[in-house]
């Protein structure tokens, strides 16, 4: 059912699908089956949704970055996004242009997620969680709230990310001409898990399974199977009670549908 | 030394004098009686009461877990300082 208040320009839409008052679709949009579209949400030309995606009111997909003329680094993006089947888009979220955001990944309210990134399949990215630009990021990744992913950065299958952790990316700390070659966020192996409020310092590597506890200060790279703590960082043995492979756990298995 | 070790964990991190399954060979990080910020601060604290620097390795190291292990790693490290 489409709302008479709707506005749109797409013909490509699914059977099944629904969209709400006040909404806008636009031309170029492509919507998959059992689609659900809450009020006030705007869908940019060039925007694939897959079927059964549920999207909240007020979310804004295939946003344009601009630069205002202040930015160091020239925004580049192509038109396109795509969101996989049965995720859920939450309320005021904003996804620009050249994302992809795998099947069953939910993106929480108010989160936004910027050109360039990839976003695997059964991911959190948790309520105001701010994905910064060419953001690489795995399958079963949990960004839990409020937390900052600085672009440049690449978080591999099953890492966690706790609230509220912060990263940095430009060791000169805007001094010097954007240059992608310094400016590097965190490479975050495979099932590592970062703890509430850490901080991780620009390019650094935090290996395979590590744990970083809460409030740590990562200034270094972290060996894998390891734990750090204090400010800064020092590396300890990880405790036996956390497992070995680490990472976050997916709330159903593989190939179920919610 | 081990006694004085045992004496600060014990003050430190609240650890019942009866509590029957401590003593001075338990992994204290395993068994829960530091977390992960206790180790933070039992580290701050060693290094103040006895004077010493604890390597990368030494941390890393089996030895830094149990009371017996760390008072050998306070031992060891302050003689390597004395020299």
């Amino acid at each position: 059912m489409i709302s008479e208040t709707a506005i749109v320009e797409t013909e490509v839409i699914g059977s099944g699908t629904s969209i709400a008052d006040f909404a806008i679709v636009r031309a170029g949009a492509r919507l998959g089956r059992d689609v659900t579209v809450h009020p006030h949400v705007v869908i940019e030309s060039g925007v694939e949704i897959g079927d059964g995606v549920e999207i909240f009111p007020g979310a804004y997909l295939g946003k344009e970055p601009k630069g205002a003329g202040a930015v160091a680094r020239r925004p580049e993006f192509e038109r396109w996004v795509t969101i996989g089947a049965n995720c859920v888009v939450g309320t005021n979220s904003i996804v620009y242009y050249e994302v992809s955001i795998g099947p069953n990944t939910l993106v929480g309210d108010g989160a936004a997620i910027r050109e360039q990134c990839s976003i695997g399949e059964r991911c959190v990215v948790g309520t105001h969680v701010a994905v910064g630009y060419a953001v690489e990021v795995g399958d079963r990744v949990k960004i839990m709230d409020r937390a900052q992913v600085v672009g440049n950065s690449k978080l591999e299958d099953g890492v966690f990310i706790g609230p509220g952790v912060g990263m940095a990316n430009d060791p000169y700390i805007g001094t010097r001409d954007y240059d992608d070659g310094h400016v590097q966020g965190a490479t975050i192996r495979e099932g590592a898990m970062v703890g509430v409020g850490a901080n991780l310092l620009p390019g650094i590597e935090i290996g395979e399974g590590a744990l970083v506890t809460a409030g740590t200060l990562v200034s270094r790279d972290i060996p894998a199977h390891v734990m750090a703590a204090g400010v800064p960082a020092r590396v300890l043995k990880k405790p036996s009670y956390i497992s070995e492979e680490g990472g976050a756990k997916p709330r159903l298995p593989p190939g179920s549908t919610p | 030394l081990e006694t004085q070790v045992e004496n600060m964990i014990r003050t430190h991190f609240n650890i019942s004098p009866t509590d029957p399954e401590f003593d001075r060979e338990v992994d204290l990080f395993d068994r829960g009686y530091v977390d992960s910020m206790g180790i933070v601060e039992l580290l701050e604290l060693l290094q103040e009461e006895f004077k010493v620097e604890f390597s990368d390795k030494d941390l890393l190291s089996d030895d830094f877990s149990s009371i017996s292990g760390i008072a050998w790693l306070v031992s060891r490290n302050s003689q390597h300082e004395s020299l």
